[in-house]
């Protein structure tokens, strides 16, 4: 129950932040070819993504999501960007989430 | 009143005190007891063997290529590493006590100066530097992953010793001990959940080593092709096949990791450079 709260929150003061960033990255990305909902949902999980990895919680199916999403960004295929940074930010933030789990008991 | 209280808080003290020395050593007495609990047959002293205890077609490959190690050559390597006078004309037997011999037991050590964890490596590393060399990546097989492979010959049969004393070192010691039991990755499975909870259980196609004994047998010549793994190398393998992004070899975290795991591998000998699958 701890952990689900926990994570609740997390998720809440996430997407307040996330709001921020991916405005300002939207903005950094308007000469670009993506729509403004894909270039802020890349941002958005690349700051989920580093944060994650900065609390040693990355998992690899966020890094991987994370990789597709700036792969779709080069090929300016906006759809393909939305869709993988979602998997991106959600696979991140359960491994943040992950942290606050109970430790396993020897035996 | 006031005296009662004195004596009870001292008495509490030196409750804490104590606790702090013997707590790692119940650790390790009580994840010994369960894998005993598990496989009476197994002998401790074959913990250094791992999951080579439960397949003895394994066990028999390992001795058929242990006979004649076809990595030899890379061995040779790390000894021409470890014997190349540095530009000053010092050497890393000068940076060690016995010219190296029988060292490595006693890592990783804390350094309470330094308030961290000083790990074998390090220890090299910290020779290069003093004497005018620059520091080997702990990533680099090429280098620092060859020099180890000589270097750790050098303690070949000399028991894992690893001390855990001062409030500082018993900090690292439960900072490794956390990182052990925290489940990670999407697999969320702890270091602990497959290595004291499922030891000799198959996972695929690979029997669960224990955890006792892990620490004792490094660097591993892995696979068709011996690939060279460090310690600190095989847990970020570890690390990434329940899904996590590895972490910094030679960082701080995998750093108190290791002195947690080494120290559930005291009493059991060394043995450098062996081949794993
Ligand atoms: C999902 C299960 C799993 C998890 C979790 C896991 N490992 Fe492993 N580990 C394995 C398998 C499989 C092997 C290869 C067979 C063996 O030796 O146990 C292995 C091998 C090892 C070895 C080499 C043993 C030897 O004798 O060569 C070490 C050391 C090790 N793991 C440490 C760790 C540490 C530390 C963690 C936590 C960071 C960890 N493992 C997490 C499955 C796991």
């Amino acid at each position: 129950m701890k952990v689900f709260r926990g994570a609740v929150r997390m998720l809440a003061a996430g997407s307040m932040l996330l709001g921020v960033t991916g405005a300002h990255a939207a903005e950094n990305a308007a000469g670009a070819a993506l729509t403004a909902d894909a270039a802020q949902a890349l941002a958005n999980a690349v700051f989920v993504a580093d944060l994650a990895k900065s609390k040693s919680a990355l998992w690899t199916t966020a890094a991987g999501a994370l990789a597709q999403a700036q792969d779709a960004a080069k090929k300016q295929d906006s759809a393909a960007v939305i869709k993988h940074a979602a998997v991106a930010s959600e696979q991140a933030f359960l491994g943040m989430a992950q942290l606050g789990y109970p430790l396993t008991v020897d035996h | 009143m006031k005296q009662l209280i004195w004596i009870m808080s001292c008495l509490g003290w030196l409750a804490v005190a104590a606790n702090a020395q013997a707590a790692p050593e119940d650790d390790r007495l009580n994840v010994v007891k369960a894998v005993q609990k598990k496989y009476p047959e197994i002998k401790f002293e074959d913990y250094v063997h791992g999951a080579l205890a439960f397949s003895p077609d394994a066990k028999a490959q390992y001795d058929a290529v242990m006979a004649f190690p076809p990595y030899d050559a890379e061995i040779e390597k790390g000894a021409k590493l470890w014997e190349t006078p540095f530009q000053n004309g010092k050497r890393y037997a000068d940076c060690f006590p016995r010219g190296g011999k029988n060292v490595v037991g006693n890592y990783p050590m804390y350094d309470a100066a330094a308030k961290k964890v000083v790990t074998f490596e390090m220890a090299l590393n910290q020779c290069r530097t003093a004497n005018g060399e620059t520091a080997y990546k702990h990533s680099d097989m090429n280098t620092m992953g060859l020099l180890t492979a000589y270097a750790r010959t050098l303690s070949d049969g000399m028991k894992m010793n690893v001390k855990v004393e001062g409030e500082g070192a018993l900090a690292a010691y439960e900072a490794g001990k956390r990182f052990f039991h925290q489940r990670r990755g999407q697999l969320n499975f702890s270091c602990a959940g497959c290595h004291i909870s499922n030891v000799g259980n198959v996972l695929r196609t690979e029997y669960l080593s224990m955890a006792p004994g892990q620490a004792t047998h490094w660097p591993a010549f892995r696979g068709g092709d011996y690939t060279l793994f460090t310690l600190q190398r095989r847990y970020a393998a570890c690390n990434q096949m329940v899904r996590l992004a590895p972490l910094e070899i030679g960082g701080e975290e995998y750093n108190n990791l290791e002195y947690y795991h080494s120290y559930l591998s005291n009493g059991l000998p060394l043995q450098a450079s062996v081949f794993r699958k």
